[in-house]
C-alpha cells in the first residue's frame, strides 16, 4: 500500500476540485472541472498546438540552462577553490544575486531585442548565478584530509582538481542543476508571457486567459508544472545513480 | 637512514610543540612513537610528510635520497582519506594513476596488494560498504602500492575495536616480513606500540622530544601469543615507566 502514499495528495486535490466545481461552489469561469481541463489538454495535443508550445518552451529553457551550466560550474569551482578569486568576486556576486532576473527584462530587451535571444539571456543570467553559488558551496566541502592524503601520494594541484575537487563538488553541482533547471523553466515561461512571441507555454497561458479559454489556460499551467516536475525527477534519478556515495 | 636532529617547531610565536627532537631510523626499521596527547607526535609526522615546515636550525636528512622521498601515509581518519566514489581496486590504484602508469602496470601492482591484504573478494565493492578494519586495510594497501621509502602510520587503529586492530597488526607484520619498509608509527596504545615496533621512542609532554629510545627484544616473527610473554611485558613496563617520567602529573 506504500505506493499509494505519493498519489494520495494529488488524488484528494482532484477530488476536492471536482466537488467544488460540480457543486457550483466556484464559478467555472474561474475554475473549470478537471475533465474539461483534461479535454483541453487532449484537444491541445491532438491539434498539435500544445505540443509546439511545449517544445518551444523546453527548447528555449534547455539552451539557456546549458549556457548557464557551462558558465556557472567553472566560475563556482574557481571561487570555491581559489581564495583570492572568492574574495575578489564575492560582493559583486552577492549584489547580482540580489537582483531578480525578471527585473532585468527591459535591459535584455534593449540589448537582445524581442527574439528568443533575450528570453534565453534571462535564463543564462539567473541560472548561471544559481549554478555558480551551488558549485561554490560544493567545492568548499572538499575534505582537507583527502587533499593532504593525495598530496603525500604525489598528486599535483591538477590531479587534486580533477580527481578530488570535481567529484567532491558533485553534490553541490547537482543541487545547482536541479534548482537551475526548475528556474530556467520558470524564467522562460514568464519571459514568454511578457516578451513578444507567439509560441511557448507562457504565451499560451496568457493568451488563453485573455480570450477566456480558461480550461486551455489550466491545461497549459498543468503541463508546465508536469514538465518541470519530470525534469527535476530525471535529474534526481541521475544524481542517485551517479553520486551513489553521498550520505553513505 | 632517516636522521632527524634538533627538530623544533613552534606554532605562532610562543607555542613550541617540538623542541630539539633527535631521532634516527634505519632503512627497513619499524619505529613506534609513544607519548602523551599534544606532545607533537602528529606534528613530527606532518614534518616528515612535508605538510609542515620545521623551524630553522632543524635538520631532517634522508641518507639515500635527499629529495623526492616517497612517503606512504596512513591517516587516523581513514574513511576521510579514501575516495568514496571509487571502488576498492581504484582506491588502491589511485597513486599509480596519478603517476601516469598504464592500465597493465596498474593491474600488475594492485592485484598482489589486494591478495596481500585479503581484499580480492572486495575489489569491486565501494569503500563505504566496508567495515572500519577493511577500510584501514585499503588505506594501508594504497600507501604501500607505490613502494614508499617511508611508511607513516598515524594512530591507524585508534578508531577500530581491539580485536579488529590485532588482526591488522598481524597483517602488518606479514607485510613487513615480506617487504621491509622503513616505518614510523604513532600510537596511543602501549600494547600496539610495543607489538608493532622494533624500537619504541617515548616522547615527553609538550614541547615534545624523545626521552627514551627502547629496543624491543622480540623477533620479526611476531604472533599475538607474544602479548603475554615475559619479554613483551618487560618491554611494555619500560615504555610505561619512561612515559610516566616524561609526563608530569
Amino acid at each position: 500500500m506504500r505506493w499509494l502514499t505519493p498519489v494520495l495528495v494529488p488524488a484528494l486535490t482532484i477530488l476536492l476540485w471536482s466537488i467544488v466545481t460540480v457543486s457550483g461552489f466556484v464559478n467555472p469561469i474561474f475554475l473549470p472541472t478537471p475533465w474539461s481541463v483534461a479535454g483541453a489538454l487532449f484537444e491541445g495535443f491532438s491539434s498539435g498546438g500544445l505540443f509546439s508550445d511545449l517544445a518551444a518552451t523546453i527548447w528555449r529553457s534547455l539552451i539557456g540552462f546549458t549556457f548557464a551550466v557551462l558558465i556557472g560550474i567553472p566560475v563556482g569551482l574557481l571561487m570555491g577553490r581559489i581564495e583570492r578569486v572568492a574574495e575578489m568576486t564575492q560582493s559583486s556576486f552577492d549584489f547580482f544575486r540580489s537582483i531578480p532576473a525578471t527585473a532585468l527584462f527591459p535591459v535584455f530587451l534593449l540589448i537582445f531585442g524581442l527574439g528568443d535571444e533575450s528570453k534565453i539571456a534571462i535564463v543564462v543570467y539567473g541560472c548561471s548565478l544559481l549554478m555558480a553559488v551551488n558549485t561554490f558551496y560544493g567545492a568548499r566541502q572538499v575534505k582537507r584530509s583527502r587533499v593532504l592524503a593525495a598530496k603525500v601520494m604525489g598528486a599535483t594541484p591538477v590531479h587534486t582538481f580533477f580527481y578530488l575537487v570535481i567529484p567532491e563538488s558533485m553534490p553541490g553541482i547537482f543541487s545547482g542543476l536541479r534548482i537551475s533547471l526548475s528556474m530556467s523553466f520558470v524564467l522562460i515561461i514568464v519571459a514568454e508571457m511578457f516578451i513578444g512571441t507567439n509560441v511557448g507555454l507562457g504565451y499560451r497561458i496568457v493568451n488563453s486567459q485573455m480570450v477566456y479559454r480558461v480550461p486551455d489556460m489550466y491545461a497549459s499551467i498543468f503541463l508546465a508544472g508536469l514538465a518541470g516536475y519530470l525534469g527535476n525527477k530525471s535529474l534526481l534519478l541521475i544524481e542517485r545513480r551517479l553520486l551513489h556515495w553521498v550520505g553513505r | 637512514m632517516i636522521e632527524i636532529s634538533h627538530l623544533s617547531k613552534t606554532f605562532g610565536t610562543d607555542r613550541p610543540v617540538l623542541q630539539d627532537l633527535d631521532l634516527k631510523i634505519g632503512i627497513g626499521e619499524i619505529v613506534t612513537i609513544f607519548g602523551p596527547n599534544g606532545c607533537g607526535k602528529s606534528t613530527l609526522l606532518n614534518i616528515l610528510a612535508g605538510f609542515v615546515e620545521p623551524d630553522k636550525g632543524s635538520s631532517v636528512r634522508f641518507s639515500s635520497k635527499t629529495d623526492n622521498l616517497a612517503v606512504g601515509y596512513v591517516f587516523q581518519n581513514h574513511a576521510d582519506t579514501l575516495l568514496p566514489w571509487l571502488n576498492v581496486r581504484d582506491n588502491i590504484a589511485f597513486p599509480l594513476r596519478i603517476r601516469g602508469l598504464s592500465s597493465n602496470e596498474i593491474s600488475e601492482k594492485v592485484g598482489p596488494r589486494l591478495e596481500q591484504f585479503r581484499l580480492e573478494n572486495l575489489s569491486d565493492s565501494c569503500v563505504y560498504e566496508l567495515s572500519g578494519g577493511q577500510q584501514q586495510l585499503v588505506a594501508i594497501a594504497r600507501a604501500m602500492v607505490y613502494e614508499p621509502d617511508l611508511l607513516i602510520l598515524d594512530e591507524p587503529f585508534s578508531q577500530l575495536d581491539f580485536s579488529v586492530a590485532r588482526g591488522i597488526w598481524m597483517q602488518l607484520w606479514e607485510m613487513w616480513r615480506a617487504e621491509p619498509v622503513t616505518t614510523l608509527c604513532v600510537s596511543h596504545n602501549v600494547d600496539e606500540a610495543v607489538f608493532l615496533g622494533e624500537r619504541v621512542c617515548v616522547m615527553s609532554a609538550r614541547p615534545g622530544r624523545v626521552i627514551e629510545d627502547i629496543g624491543i627484544p622480540l623477533s620479526k616473527d611476531r604472533s599475538l601469543s607474544l602479548l603475554t610473554s615475559e619479554d613483551f611485558l618487560s618491554a611494555r613496563n619500560r615504555v610505561l615507566e619512561a612515559f610516566a617520567l616524561g609526563t608530569p602529573g
